[in-house]
């Protein structure tokens, strides 16, 4: 932690005091009185505490109590947080008029400050302390808001006899003393002013706010800025010519796509990617946020990839041990490798039908799992990162085995609920632990369990904590890890680790090997992320080339937001524990949730679209696919909406990028057999290329740091920037005119059809069965499925297209009416 | 002339596309300010058919410079009617009692029984009495609301830097959002949130805090007369305010703001 100030701060003190309190030591950084030093406040407000890389704390008082909090010296009472918000609003209201004046030297009006100076000392009453008799964040702040006062003048507080013995009372405490010698460089009163005079004013409590003039500015702004449209910036002649230059000769250059052979395996002349989507829970049928958090996300970026010519290895698969197996396959009188089977279908299926391309779908119930993470655990063990501990335990007697959470029935102990679960009442909605419950059943046979205690093992976080953190660090700064993953991160560590217990009174699992927990098996989230490289090796022998070669190979992993934890301290604590390198998370790519028209997805009551749904709807794959990713919740929670859905296909894919690709292609089919024209590129036209280009090369430098959702709004620029060619150029007016006329038709109708070309490489990760179409309607060769960020002219003069054919239909909107009541839930 | 229109409109019978020229002629900024509740309501349900009508035609009328500026007014026009009709009987604009009012909110929405709210209109200081004992100021309020309520889930958890973070938020609202004297202060406030929020969902931590809730208070008044092009500027605090109103179910306090899902302002073309 960081502070930074200027010199000679008063609100400085308070931070120093607590400092002193608290027997911290701070990082003082002295800067400017006018450094703007937090980058979204537009004010220089100081003093600011970095707690970390751009995380700040810009309040004095709060800097303050959570110093003293830290240490436990932060009193709970409410009378402090009064006396604290009273400081900050009345009081510095006051002072920030009242101070300049004073230090600037001007004549003073002490009048305004008597009331508050008048209402402290009432409030002090002759006590030592402002709350309760005991220092607190109170004294320390008003102290130091005061200071200024005393240090113009000792003799400011004489008709205040209380606040004056206070405040003497206080200076000549040494923590307090001391801090004041550090803010003052021992120069008394003058090291104050340039701060003083710096510092923002605080305004006083607006009396009333009149509305009707603000609305008529408002109105005015708006008249001056209506005219908005994708206007291309000039470009300098230079970057014209450059990108004419590529457009002309770069098809030479450009290389060809890599073929894909399996098995993949890490190479050494090649960028080695590997990418894992988190591995959907096998009972639960997946929902769009689902879809769109995990494995749509990482097989845009695994295809994106393929694209740039990565040696690219995407690995998924479904996670099939724990409870929830077990209580399903009770719940539905199978086995829970029955159980298994039958979803692990079903969401093979949906992903199949999303057109999820992963290099091996495959699953956590083989040998290889078990095998692998009896390694791991054995070198956890080895290396003494394992604690035994005692669990209290319900245990049914009849049926002989511990009763997981979502085994146990009975009385909620907090409502009396009577049909309360294990883990949380269903009424009162407060998590419970089992043993708590009233009258517990076990809810296999009925009877009561009975309390045991079960011996467990632990895998001991803390001691794995700083290598870990040296983990992190390197991590998160060199790889692209999105801000919820570091922010979910790092409070999990604040909080401080606790040793978590990693195996389970069950039976569905992978077996611990140790004895005697013979007859456990391991908790799966410590089992779960093992699927990870146990899929990797059910698809090739040579898994560990990936796994075990952070070197050569770069780890990107995707999921949602409440799945961070996992991947970020659980899971590397687990590999860096156990003895071997590993490749470990080198890019943590974590979305926020996606709601469902206002509420949440909920497969009980029935509300939403869930994977199956989607094929049901009759609407293309690659239609969901662009919609799910241009709503994707990158960096807020978005919502699905069916009418933005119709929208969005009905004014983004049919009336400008269909409508783009489609009307160059026609037009060259009737008015010039489909042959490419030559190219004669003016002024004009090579705009249009540098436009592009710089599109192109935006919607790379995104991809390359998986802003997915902010490259898609690239791709629908250039069929924007195509379309107004089109416009401008007017080519079914010259065409009907004379020779040079039609052949200026030609070239512009050439150039449209060679950016639909690049279209469709750029959306082959959004919507791959429409970049096949368009190249099969185009006849380009699949060499134009590459991407150097470079826009090249692959469909030369005198080459043929195909067929065109509109690409995407119209949704009309009684149909999304109708697919919203199916979807709206059992309620409505 | 007008009410004629709308009963047309009403009634389902009419071309749209000659029903939003004409109303473009009728309806100007003078229809506006007169005050007559009727009218009022006329144009309001007629604006909702039209923009009903329009909202779903967009895509096939894309070509039309003309359709779009319509749109966007007619937007706009129904933002304003919806908030003017939604406050007939609630007074949210004005400042002093505005701070009383999302005191009272508060507490309603915390449900602490027992409590009284006391608002001294001399010195502006808000007072929260329960079980005898007195809160001041709003910031101080809310953090004891949360401290003796029934949704632990907005206090955020016990990590020191979390609860230091909602402080420093509740004193931002009542030093610097409650005291913004004149358009340029309320822009500044608007700006600096927009760009804090920008890969953030909420304030503190990932989910909802007291912090969220206050601040969305001390907005609802600004947000309130933003038109929705001024929405799509700040984008990041829009998408913020539109997830609290919602997620926290506060329509019982405030009416929920209308913002809109599509791009209206940006990246549009003609052609």
């Amino acid at each position: 932690m960081k502070l930074f100030t200027d010199k000679g701060n008063q609100h400085s003190l308070k931070i120093l005091v607590a400092a002193e309190l608290a027997g911290i030591s701070l990082e003082i950084e002295h800067v400017d009185s006018a450094a703007i030093v937090v980058p979204f406040l537009k004010r220089n407000v100081l003093p600011v505490l970095e707690v970390e890389t751009n995380e700040y704390l810009f309040s004095a008082n709060a800097i303050t109590r959570y110093i003293l909090a830290t240490v436990g010296k932060d009193s709970e009472d409410i009378t402090v947080s009064t006396w604290l918000e009273w400081e900050s609003t009345d009081l510095q209201a006051a002072l920030s008029s009242y101070l300049p004046v004073l230090y600037g030297g001007g004549k003073a009006d002490s009048q305004k400050l008597q009331p508050h100076l008048s209402k402290l000392d009432n409030s002090l009453g002759g006590a030592q302390f402002i709350v309760q008799d005991q220092l607190s964040a109170a004294d320390v702040c008003l102290f130091a808001a005061l200071y200024p006062l005393y240090a113009n003048s000792k003799s400011c507080f004489e008709n205040f006899s209380n606040l004056n013995a206070w405040f003497t009372k206080l200076h000549a405490e040494p923590p307090f003393g001391a801090s004041v010698a550090k803010v003052t460089e021992g120069k008394g009163s003058s090291s104050l002013k340039a701060s003083i005079l710096a510092q923002p004013l605080v305004n006083t409590l607006p009396v009333a706010r009149s509305v009707s003039n603000e609305k008529g500015k408002s109105s005015k702004d708006k008249e001056n800025s209506t005219t908005e449209e994708v206007v291309a910036k000039e470009f300098s002649l230079e970057e014209v010519r450059a990108a004419k230059e590529t457009f002309l000769t770069g098809k030479k250059v450009a290389p060809k796509p890599v073929q894909r052979n399996h098995p993949l395996l890490p190479r050494k002349d090649a960028k080695n990617v590997l990418i894992t989507s988190a591995l959907p829970y096998v009972n639960n049928i997946p929902h769009l946020g689902n879809i769109v958090g995990c494995v749509l996300s990482a097989d845009v970026f695994s295809r994106f990839c393929r694209i740039r010519n990565y040696n690219v290895l995407y690995i998924c698969g479904t996670d099939e041990y724990g409870t929830a197996t077990e209580t399903k396959a009770l719940e539905e009188g199978l086995t829970p490798q029955q159980i298994c089977d039958k979803y692990f279908k079903l969401h093979d299926h949906v992903y199949r039908w999303f057109n999820i391309d992963c290099d091996h779908f495959g699953r956590t119930t083989t040998p290889q799992q078990t095998k692998i993470a009896q390694d791991i655990f054995w070198g956890l063990h080895k290396e003494k990162h394992l604690l035994e501990q005692k669990v209290e335990q319900l245990k049914c007697e009849d049926c002989d085995r511990f009763l997981a959470d979502r085994f146990v029935e009975g009385t909620c102990p907090l409502c009396n609920y009577d049909d309360a679960r294990g883990d949380q009442c269903d009424k009162c909605g407060k998590l419970i632990n089992a043993t708590d419950l009233k009258n517990p059943r076990c809810k296999i046979c009925n009877r009561t369990p009975v309390v045991k205690s079960s011996d467990h093992l632990f895998l001991d976080l803390p001691r794995l904590e700083s290598r870990l953190q040296s983990f992190l660090d390197k991590s998160t700064t060199e790889g692209d890890w999105t801000s919820n993953a570091k922010m979910i991160t790092s409070s999990w560590i604040r909080d401080g680790l606790k040793p978590r217990c990693i195996t389970r009174d069950l039976k569905w699992g992978t077996p611990v090997p140790l004895e005697p927990y013979t007859d456990k098996v391991f908790y799966v989230w410590f089992d779960a992320p093992i699927g990870y490289p146990s899929i990797t090796a059910n698809y090739t022998p040579d898994w560990e080339k990936w796994w075990k070669n952070p070197d050569e190979v770069q780890l990107y992993q995707f999921m949602a937001k409440d799945n961070v934890p996992f991947h970020s301290v659980v899971f590397p604590c687990s590999l860096l524990g156990c003895g071997e390198k590993w490749t470990l998370v080198n890019h943590l790519i974590a979305t926020e949730y996606l709601n469902y028209e206002d509420s949440k997805f909920s497969k009980s009551r029935g509300v939403g679209v869930f994977g199956n749904h989607a094929e049901q709807t009759g609407i293309p794959a690659d239609i969901w696919r662009f919609y799910l990713l241009f709503i994707r919740p990158e960096s807020q929670d978005s919502y699905f909406n069916w009418d933005d859905f119709v929208l969005k296909n009905n004014s983004e894919l049919l009336n400008n990028l269909g409508n783009f690709i489609n009307r160059g292609l026609m037009f060259l089919e009737k008015n010039f057999g489909g042959l490419v024209q030559e190219l004669k590129l003016e002024q004009l036209d090579c705009q249009l290329l540098a436009a592009v280009s710089q599109e192109l090369k935006q919607y790379v430098s995104l991809l390359e740091k998986v802003r997915i959702k902010e490259a898609l709004r690239h791709v629908l620029n250039i069929s924007r920037l195509g379309n107004q060619h089109i416009q401008v150029t007017q080519p079914w007016v010259l065409v009907k005119g004379s020779p040079e006329e039609k052949s200026r038709a030609g070239t512009v109708t050439s150039l449209c059809v060679n950016i639909s070309c690049l279209l469709s490489v750029m959306l082959h990760p959004y919507m791959p069965d429409t970049s096949k179409t368009i190249q099969e309607q185009l006849n380009a060769s699949a060499d134009v499925n590459v991407l150097t960020g470079d826009f090249v002219c692959y469909l030369e003069p005198g080459h043929k297209i195909g067929t065109p054919k509109p690409l995407f239909a119209k949704i009309e909107q009684a149909q999304a009416d109708q697919l919203r009541n199916q979807y709206a839930g059992k309620n409505d | 002339m007008l009410k004629w229109l709308a009963i047309r409109a009403f009634m389902g019978q009419t071309n749209f596309r000659r029903t939003v020229f004409e109303f473009d002629f009728t309806f100007t900024d003078q229809e506006r300010g007169r005050d007559s509740p009727l009218l009022r309501l006329l144009v309001f349900m007629l604006t909702v058919r039209v923009c009903a009508a329009l909202e779903l035609n967009i895509a096939s009328h894309y070509n039309h410079r003309g359709y779009l500026q319509a749109v966007r007014y007619h937007f706009e026009v129904l933002t304003w009617l919806r908030l003017k009709l939604s406050f007939v009987g609630k007074d949210c604009t004005m400042a002093p009692n505005r701070i009383d009012n999302d005191v009272k909110a508060l507490a309603r929405y915390f449900n602490l029984k027992n409590c009284k709210c006391k608002f001294d209109k001399k010195s502006g200081v808000t007072q929260l009495v329960h079980n005898g004992q007195t809160v001041c100021g709003l910031a101080s309020i809310a953090s004891f609301l949360v401290q003796n309520s029934e949704q632990p889930s907005l206090h955020g958890g016990s990590c020191h830097m979390t609860k230091a973070q909602i402080q420093q938020w509740l004193q931002y609202r009542v030093t610097i959002v409650d005291r913004c004297l004149n358009e340029k202060d309320v822009t500044t406030v608007l700006k600096e949130l927009n760009s804090f929020l920008e890969s953030r969902v909420y304030f503190v931590t990932s989910s909802l805090t007291v912090a969220d809730l206050v601040l969305y208070f001390g907005l609802f008044a600004p947000f309130n007369q933003l038109t929705l092009q001024e929405k799509e500027k700040y984008l990041h605090l829009s998408r913020w305010f539109n997830n609290v109103q919602r997620v926290a179910k506060l329509e019982e306090f405030y009416p929920i703001l209308p913002f809109s899902l599509n791009y209206l302002y940006e990246g549009v073309s003609e052609h």
